[in-house]
């Protein structure tokens, strides 16, 4: 473990990786902080103004809706959309900050649940064998035939919109990866001194899974499974660009992406004019994506045996 | 290996069953009303509430689960796929136009996908971990980070809007009227480059070539990065065999090393994978069809899937099915045929 | 070695790519390229109920009569050699009877001369499809003085359903077997269809089931369901082929086994050259056409379903004309070459409606069901104070201002501007006043609304923005005026919003409506009748209401032929919509067009079919 994450610190990319997870990890924690909700549902992005065009960098809460927050007594703890509004007046700033904490989420319980799932199948599958394994792989392989985004639309559709059932999609949708491996693993494994001399010697089935094999076969899943939190993000913003996913208004990052989807070239003469609409949604989401990778990355080639010597 | 083959293949029917009755499932949680939302887009068409009755009667809306279920086996099994609501033709028609086009464009995104990824992963490799490995392997994440669509709006804006260089769409209109409409050209594979070409038509191919050239960037981008990696580890390891040392010992220069030895045998379970990652992309194409209205299979399933249009969404998902179990198949073969060693069970 | 080969080629490839792009001047020259979002659905003027089928039939098929230009109240001759009215005779004194003499030497696509057979058959074809959800309801209405064919059917005969007389109760099936069905359905053929419409000499006469204001409306060009068609050609496709003794199998056909579904025959100016659906269709002057062919040669619709691609195309030239959503209409206007016309009056509006009573079964969109704060009653909206509470709440012109950047305006009542009947009365519209509100509120429910507060959401189809904008704007105005009134905006999937529509549950809800003719009848019953599309799902308490007050001035209304009469009583009804404050009528959109600057002869008509505002391609030059 120790030698892992001082090979994770020593190593530049990864160490570029750490670094942007904590400041990101940083403005997901002070989100209240940094961006003061102005109404109870927090994660609801607050409009600056009804205005359908999205307004620059800078721009000031409009009079209509300062009358509104004038009017409910409401303290307004900040008047300026610092970083321009999106597609019908909703705040970038506060829509990014907060989506930070909603991309931890997505990321952190698809890929945990979808693992914990994927691991419970094939652990099974593999260690017990014969029609028991026969019959998950066949489900899997169903699972596995259908095309990701097609399906998760379907299922999104059909739910309706929500992050729940986004996040419900990408877990039916996301577990096959993991019991395979785990299975491949665990395969090889099996036939190993140290698992029959277990098995010699008595020790209960699931003892074993528990302490010997699991263990042992577990890290690759691990490295999978930080990659993928990056991914999912990916996904769900891509779902919410589709038209299923968040529901309109909610601090996601791919809702803001998908506001910005009509305004992207600008106007004729003055292409770009609404740079701001992609650029800092972009950036929030390649960064946190890229903060992943590089660490998994890294990680990867820590972990896989025939370069235990280079690193 | 011919009772192998024919055990995997059986197979199939099972696995296409299980994953439309998965579909067949997810669209029963519907109601009877809701799924009428495919056929009626706006409520002043049911005139009075008899219409909703007898819509719901005419689309076999209210058929309890197993029943419609059956009902529509009976159809695939006379090879009638339905109606497609949101293609305004019979599913048979929409996926026979829309397959090729897409097809078209995975096929010539591969060629891309390939010859830089394997490139860029062999150099990384054999540069492993100094600035030009390093290098490679950043880009690679950044563009792996970045999604698809905001990549796909800005080659459109770039490419398109500022420089006019690369429109959206399949073909130009004049294109369009010959391929379309004219009785002097003929349609034999429906992938307009091969069919220019096989007319003779050169202006026609290089404005179909055109057009893809976009599509063709957005899509392959993301797999370039993947394959990346995979040549990368699979040469890395490569390299590492006894063979390559001994060869190096023998005294063969690096360069034929590199080329001649190494990189031919990395690159066996690349070439397989790369199989699998043509079907992949057919899974996700949905996104760069719709950015350039490229008029293939990714763009109708998915409006086919928001608007509960379950006929069309389950045929989609067959082709899908079935082609990702023979692909499989074929990738299990061709590592059985490959390395001697592998054995099938 | 193979390295440098492969290098070279693709360097070529590239250079012949580059060299092959053309940058002519005006592309396409005898092309007009029309980028659109959607789709036909059919091509067959009987089935087809949507405005992108209606763009493409108006150009290929013509009908009895046509509007005059910009008008939608004045009539030119077209198929027919005269416009019908009471003056010259060709309608009778009743209203029950219309003469149009058949227009001679007009060819359809095929080389086939018009003739008077042609248009019975076309009328009676009609009747018999009748497909369930399609137009031919607006036949039903004049014609046979039901919604449709089926419920004549039942009528007649005094069935439960019209399914009962089908073997296994599937009426794509067989007729029971007993000779007394298939009699049955024969004389009722007879009787009823064969009898609305008949060929006299070169006249074609109608015989209505009652007096119809606005059944030359539903005649004119711009229905697509009343296009002409040619009956030898259809009979040929398989269609119905014009006998007593098998009506019904030709009836309600599924999409698949509508043999007109892509292919034309009509007399109109262009002819179907190609069409892929969802993708493009290809229209070709009809060099034959009676009016003389069309100045351009081609006309191409292209079915593109994002907006950034679309204007990309009108900037690039690639489209001469596209359909821009109005938030976007500020950015198409600043592209060089294009020409936008913005405000156009449109015959459209949105309404958010109060249904009197709410369906409460399971109903969780209201809540705990009570006055209590956390949730509403069923019959919640029966009090009038509620109504006109929230009708004095919606801040229409910030709306109309921000939202719709004024490119709207308001109605006082179902009946939107163009259409005679309208008023522009100012007593008639409700302002936007924070003080009436809460008077209005403090008086529901006897003072305990205000007290306790309410609970409940609302609704917007998901996608659509300007609707949402209006839902938040509701609600927080609401909050606003009394922190205990929780609006909760929530937008749906269609599926869902139509099933709660349809099921009755939805509190406040806000959909729009487009005419299918510019007439008063179009408007009036659907927001306000107990049959109403809308209105008639506004729960028993106000179909029993509306059954009293409502439903003789629409009977009225309908039948009255003096058209200075009629402005007054859809007055009276625009009053009755006031006083009871049935819905909130927030806006009624303009339409815009965008094209460019060398396309010439493009004239606005409201009724035009297509999104807003599309063309008539016959009058359309392209160049000097």
């Amino acid at each position: 473990m120790n030698r892992i994450l001082r090979k994770l610190f020593s190593n530049a990319t990864s160490l570029i990786g750490i670094i942007l997870l904590i400041i990101f990890i940083a403005i997901a924690i002070f989100a209240p902080v940094i961006a003061p909700p102005l109404s109870e549902d927090r994660y609801i992005i607050p409009r600056m103004s009804w205005d359908i065009d999205p307004q620059p960098p800078g721009s000031p809460m409009s009079d209509d809706i300062r009358d509104i927050y004038n009017y409910m007594g409401a303290e307004i703890k900040y008047d300026r959309a610092i970083f321009g509004t999106a597609e019908g007046g909703y705040d970038i700033f506060y829509g990014l900050i907060w989506g930070t904490r909603t991309a931890f989420k997505i990321g952190l319980i698809t890929v945990s649940v979808s693992m914990l799932i994927g691991l419970f199948i094939g652990s099974i599958s593999a260690y017990f064998g014969k029609w028991l394994d026969e019959i998950l792989m066949r489900i899997t392989d169903i699972f596995l035939s259908f095309p990701f985004l097609v399906a998760a639309m379907v299922l999104t559709t059909v739910l309706g919109r929500g992050l729940d059932k986004v996040m419900i999609a990408l877990i039916v949708f996301g577990w096959m990866g993991y019991a395979r491996v785990i299975r491949g693993n665990i395969l090889s494994a099996k036939e190993e001194t140290y698992v029959m001399a277990a098995r010699a010697l008595g020790v209960k089935d699931n003892k074993i899974i528990w302490k010997h094999l699991l263990p042992n076969t577990i890290f690759p899943v691990l490295v999978e499974a930080s990659m993928s939190i990056g991914s999912m993000v990916v996904t769900a913003s891509a779902l919410s660009f589709l038209g299923v996913g968040a529901p309109v208004g909610y601090a996601d990052w791919g809702q803001m992406v998908s506001f910005a989807r009509n305004w992207i070239i600008g106007s004729p003469g003055r292409a770009g004019q609404y740079w701001y609409t992609v650029l800092y949604p972009g950036i929030f989401i390649v960064l946190f994506v890229l903060a992943w990778n590089l660490i998994g990355d890294t990680l990867r080639d820590i972990l896989d045996p025939r370069l235990r010597g280079e690193l | 290996m011919l009772s192998y083959i024919i055990r995997r293949l059986l197979l199939l029917p099972v696995i296409l069953m299980g994953v439309t009755l998965l579909i067949f499932c997810v669209f029963s949680l519907l109601s009877p009303m809701e799924r009428l939302a495919t056929y009626v887009h706006d409520p002043n068409t049911l005139k009075n509430s008899q219409a909703m009755g007898r819509l719901i009667e005419k689309y076999h809306l209210n058929d309890p689960f197993p029943l419609g279920y059956i009902n529509w086996l009976k159809r695939i099994i006379n090879f009638d796929l339905g109606w497609s609501q949101t293609a305004n033709q019979s599913v048979k028609d929409a996926i026979s136009q829309r397959f090729p086009v897409t097809l078209e464009l995975v096929l010539y995104s591969i060629i891309p996908v390939i010859l830089v990824g394997i490139w860029l992963g062999v150099l990384s490799a054999v540069h492993h971990n100094d600035m030009l490995d390093q290098t490679i392997r950043v880009t690679a994440i950044i563009g792996w980070s970045l999604p698809t669509f905001i990549f796909g709006l800005l080659v459109l804006f770039i490419f398109y809007g500022i420089l006019g260089w690369f429109p959206p769409g399949r073909l130009s209109s004049w294109a369009q009227d010959i391929v379309y409409t004219s009785s002097n050209f003929h349609s034999y594979t429906h992938l307009i480059t091969i069919d220019a070409l096989l007319n003779g038509n050169i202006p026609i191919f290089l404005d179909a070539l055109r057009h893809l050239v976009a599509p063709i960037l957005t899509l392959s981008y993301i797999s370039w990065a993947f394959l990346l990696r995979i040549t990368r580890s699979s040469m890395l390891d490569t390299l590492r065999k006894d063979y390559i040392r001994t060869a190096r010992a023998k005294g063969v220069d690096e360069h034929t090393v590199i080329h001649l030895h190494a990189q031919r045998n990395a690159l066996i379970p690349v070439m397989t994978i790369s199989g699998m990652m043509i079907i992949e992309m057919l899974g996700g194409v949905m996104i760069t069809e719709t950015i350039f209205t490229y008029p293939g299979l990714g763009f109708w399933t998915a409006t086919a899937a928001q608007q509960l249009d379950y006929g069309s969404v389950i045929s989609f998902a067959l082709l899908f099915s079935s082609l990702m179990v023979i692909g499989n198949l074929v990738v299990d073969l061709s590592y059985a045929l490959i390395d001697p060693r592998v054995r099938l069970e | 070695m193979k390295r440098n080969f492969l290098f070279i080629v693709f360097l070529c490839l590239t250079l012949m790519l580059f060299t092959s792009f053309s940058f002519a001047e005006i592309k396409n020259p005898d092309t007009i390229i029309d980028a659109c979002i959607g789709g036909p659905e059919s091509l067959d003027p009987h089935w087809a109920y949507d405005t992108s089928s209606g763009q493409v039939i108006y150009e290929m098929y013509d009908n009895l009569i046509n509007y005059k230009g910009k008008s939608t109240a004045e009539f030119v001759p077209m198929l027919s050699t005269e416009v019908p009215s009471v003056e010259n005779g060709l309608i009778s004194e009743d209203g029950l009877t219309y003469t149009f003499p058949i227009r001679k030497e007009v060819k359809f696509h095929n080389g086939d001369i018009l003739t008077p057979e042609d248009v019975v058959y076309s009328i009676k074809r009609a009747l018999i499809f009748d497909r369930s959800g399609g137009p031919t309801w607006m036949f039903c209405e004049p014609l046979l003085g039901v919604y449709g064919i089926e419920d004549k059917v039942v009528e007649v005969y005094g069935l439960e359903n019209y399914s009962d007389i089908f073997v296994d109760g599937d009426p794509r099936g067989e007729l029971k077997p007993e000779k007394k069905y298939k009699e049955a359905m024969i004389k009722f053929f007879n009787d009823y269809i064969d009898k609305t419409v008949e060929v006299d000499g070169d006249k074609v006469i109608f015989h209505l089931a009652q007096a119809y204001a606005p059944f030359l409306n539903i005649l004119a060009h711009s229905g697509n369901w009343s296009a002409i068609i040619n009956k030898k050609w259809a009979i040929a496709q398989g269609a119905w082929d014009g006998q007593a003794d098998n009506w019904w199998k030709y009836h309600d056909p599924e999409a698949e086994k509508d043999p007109l579904y892509a292919v034309e025959n009509g007399t109109g100016p262009f002819v179907l050259k190609k069409w892929v659906p969802e993708e493009i269709i290809m229209l070709e002057r009809f060099d034959d056409y009676w009016r003389g062919p069309a100045k351009i040669k081609n006309v191409q619709i292209k079915y593109i379903s994002e907006y950034t691609t679309r204007k990309l195309m009108l900037q690039t030239g690639d489209a001469d004309m596209m359909y821009v959503p109005l938030q976007y209409i500020s950015e198409v206007e600043k592209i060089e070459g294009v020409i936008v016309e913005k405000n156009l009056p449109q015959l459209a509006n949105v309404v958010s409606m109060f249904p009197w009573t709410i369906n409460a079964e399971g109903n969780s969109y209201i809540g705990s069901g009570k006055l209590d704060g956390k949730g509403i009653p069923p019959d919640f909206f029966s009090d009038i104070h509620v109504r006109k509470g929230f009708s004095y709440l919606f801040p229409y012109d910030i709306f109309i201002k921000t939202v719709a950047k004024g490119m709207a305006i308001r109605n006082p009542g179902p009946i939107p501007k163009g259409i005679m009947g309208y008023t522009a009365d100012p007593a008639l519209f409700y302002p936007f006043s924070m003080e009436k509100a809460k008077a209005e509120f403090k008086l529901a429910w006897g003072g305990q609304l205000w007290e306790k507060g309410c609970k409940f959401t609302i609704f917007y189809n998901e996608g659509n923005d300007t609707r949402k904008a209006a839902c938040d704007m509701l609600s927080t105005y609401a909050k606003m005026l009394n922190p205990k009134f929780n609006l909760e905006p929530v937008g749906v999937q269609w599926s869902t919003y139509l099933k709660a529509f349809l099921t009755e549950k939805l509190p406040i809800y806000t959909i729009g409506w487009q005419a299918d003719y510019p007439d008063p009848h179009n408007w009036a019953p659907v927001y306000m009748g107990s049959k109403g599309d809308y209105a008639g799902f506004f729960g028993e308490a106000y179909r029993e209401f509306a059954r009293k007050n409502v439903d003789p001035l629409l009977e009225q209304g309908l039948k009255e032929t003096d058209p200075v009469k009629r402005a007054v009583i859809y007055k009276e009804l625009t009053q009755i919509a006031h006083d009871q404050a049935i819905s909130i009528y927030a806006y009624q959109p303009g339409g815009t067009h965008a094209q460019r600057l060398y396309i010439g002869g493009w004239y606005y008509n409201p009724i035009l079919p297509g999104l807003p505002a599309c063309a008539d391609f016959y009058y359309l030059t392209k160049g000097e």
